[in-house]
C-alpha cells in the first residue's frame, strides 16, 4: 500500500466512524433536549449549600410550610409556594434557601420553545415531589467531587454579596468553597428531582423554576 | 436577551445532530446523549458569551462540546434523564456498515498521537473542519494547529506505511 499525502487524506477521512444520520424524530428529541437543558441551566445556576455546623444533614424539605426563612428573603411570586424548599446555612455562616417549582410541559414547538402547563394547577409530579422526603437521597458528597473537577478557567458558580448565586468569570483566586458546596447541593438537588421525574409514571419530562437565596453580606 | 436566547435555540438546532456524531466519535455511544445534554447545559449557561454570527456560534458549540469531553476524560460522569429518550433512539444505531479493518489500523494510528494533536486530525478529515476552524474548537493559534496538522500526518504517514516516510 502506497500513501501519497492525497492518500493519506483519504484514508484519514474514511477512518470516520459512522455518522448519526438525522431523522425528524431526533430532531424533535434533540430540540426537547435542548429546551430542558435550558430549564437544567437555571437549577445549576442558583444553587444551595447544605448547613454546615450540622454536618451534612441537610434540610431538605417539601412544600412550602416547612420553609424556615420564609420572611428573610423577597421570594418571586412564583416561589411563594414552591413544590421544594430547602433551606441551608453555608459555611460563612449565612442562611439561604432554594425554592424550586416544576411543571408539567403542554407542547414543544419545532424550534424547542417550551409551553408549559397552567401553574395554578399543581401536577402529578409536583404532589409527588412535595409528598416526598428527599434528604436522603441528595448526594452531596458525591457532587462535591464532580465540582471540584470542574474546569473553573472561564467561569463558575459563585455565591454574590448581595445573595444570589450567579455564573461568574474566572477569577485568579477561584470558587471559595462555599462556591464549590453551593454548586455542588444545587447539582444534588437537581439529580434528585430528575431522578424522581426518570421514575414517575415511566418517564416524566418537566419544566420548571429555581430560585436560590441567601442573605446579604453586611457592607 | 431574547434574541440572544431565540439565536442559542437556532444554533443547537443546527448543530445539535453534528454536535451528536462528534461525540459519538469519540467516547462510548451509550454515553453520548449524556455529554450532548451537558453541553447544551453549559451553553445555555454561557449564553451571555454566545457569538453572533451562526458559523461562529456553531464553532464555539463544539468548543463547549470539546470542554465536556475533556471533563469526562477527567472522570466527571453525569447522567441526564432526558438522555435516556436518547438513548433509546433507532436512528443512534449505525445506519452505514462497520468500517474495515483497515479503517481501524487507521484510527489506531491517529489515537497514537499526542492527544491534541490526534484531535486536531479527527476534526479535520472526521468532523469536517477547516485546520482555522478546528484550532478555533481547540483554542489555540491557527498557526500552531497548522504546524501541529502537518507534524500528526508526517507521524501517520510514518505510521501507516514506513516504507514512503522520508
Amino acid at each position: 500500500m502506497t500513501h501519497t499525502p492525497d492518500h493519506l487524506d483519504v484514508l484519514l477521512t474514511n477512518s470516520a466512524p459512522a455518522e448519526t444520520a438525522s431523522s425528524p424524530g431526533l430532531r424533535h428529541d434533540l430540540a426537547v433536549m435542548a429546551a430542558e437543558a435550558r430549564t437544567a441551566s437555571r437549577l445549576r445556576r442558583r444553587p444551595l449549600r447544605v448547613a454546615a455546623t450540622a454536618g451534612l444533614a441537610a434540610l431538605l424539605v417539601s412544600g412550602a410550610g416547612t420553609a424556615v426563612a420564609a420572611s428573610v428573603f423577597d421570594w418571586a411570586p412564583w416561589a411563594q409556594d414552591p413544590d421544594l424548599a430547602y433551606p441551608f446555612i453555608l459555611p460563612s455562616g449565612r442562611a439561604c434557601e432554594a425554592r424550586v417549582a416544576v411543571y408539567d410541559i403542554e407542547s414543544i414547538d419545532t424550534n424547542g420553545a417550551v409551553t408549559r402547563s397552567d401553574p395554578a394547577n399543581d401536577s402529578d409530579f409536583a404532589r409527588h415531589l412535595r409528598a416526598l422526603d428527599l434528604v436522603d437521597q441528595a448526594d452531596v458528597q458525591a457532587s462535591i467531587t464532580e465540582v471540584r473537577q470542574r474546569d473553573t478557567s472561564v467561569s463558575y458558580v459563585a455565591v454574590l454579596p448581595e445573595g444570589d448565586l450567579e455564573d461568574v468569570h474566572a477569577t485568579q483566586s477561584g470558587p471559595t468553597e462555599d462556591d464549590v458546596y453551593a454548586a455542588a447541593v444545587s447539582n444534588a438537588v437537581r439529580d434528585v428531582i430528575n431522578a424522581e421525574a426518570a421514575a414517575f409514571d415511566g418517564g416524566h419530562d418537566y419544566t420548571g423554576e429555581e430560585s436560590i437565596l441567601c442573605e446579604k453580606v453586611a457592607s | 436577551m431574547g434574541s440572544r436566547k431565540r439565536a442559542l435555540r437556532s444554533a443547537l438546532e443546527a448543530s445539535s445532530v453534528d454536535l451528536l456524531s462528534y461525540l459519538r466519535r469519540r467516547t462510548d455511544s451509550d454515553e453520548a446523549p449524556d455529554l450532548l445534554g451537558e453541553t447544551f447545559v453549559v451553553a445555555w449557561r454561557r449564553l451571555d458569551d454566545l457569538p453572533e454570527e451562526p458559523e461562529q456560534a456553531r464553532m464555539w458549540l463544539f468548543g463547549i462540546a470539546r470542554g465536556v469531553l475533556l471533563n469526562h476524560a477527567r472522570g466527571v460522569h453525569r447522567r441526564w434523564a432526558l438522555a435516556d429518550r436518547l438513548r433509546g433512539h433507532a436512528v443512534l444505531a449505525p445506519v452505514t456498515a462497520p468500517p474495515a479493518d483497515e479503517h481501524l489500523d487507521v484510527r489506531d494510528a491517529i489515537s497514537r498521537l499526542e492527544p491534541d494533536m490526534a484531535e486536531l486530525v479527527r476534526l479535520v478529515h472526521w468532523d469536517g473542519f477547516s485546520i482555522t476552524d478546528a484550532a478555533q474548537v481547540m483554542g489555540i493559534p491557527a498557526s500552531t494547529a497548522r504546524s501541529r496538522y502537518q507534524r500528526a500526518k508526517e507521524l501517520l504517514r510514518v505510521a501507516l506505511d514506513p516504507a514512503v516516510a522520508p
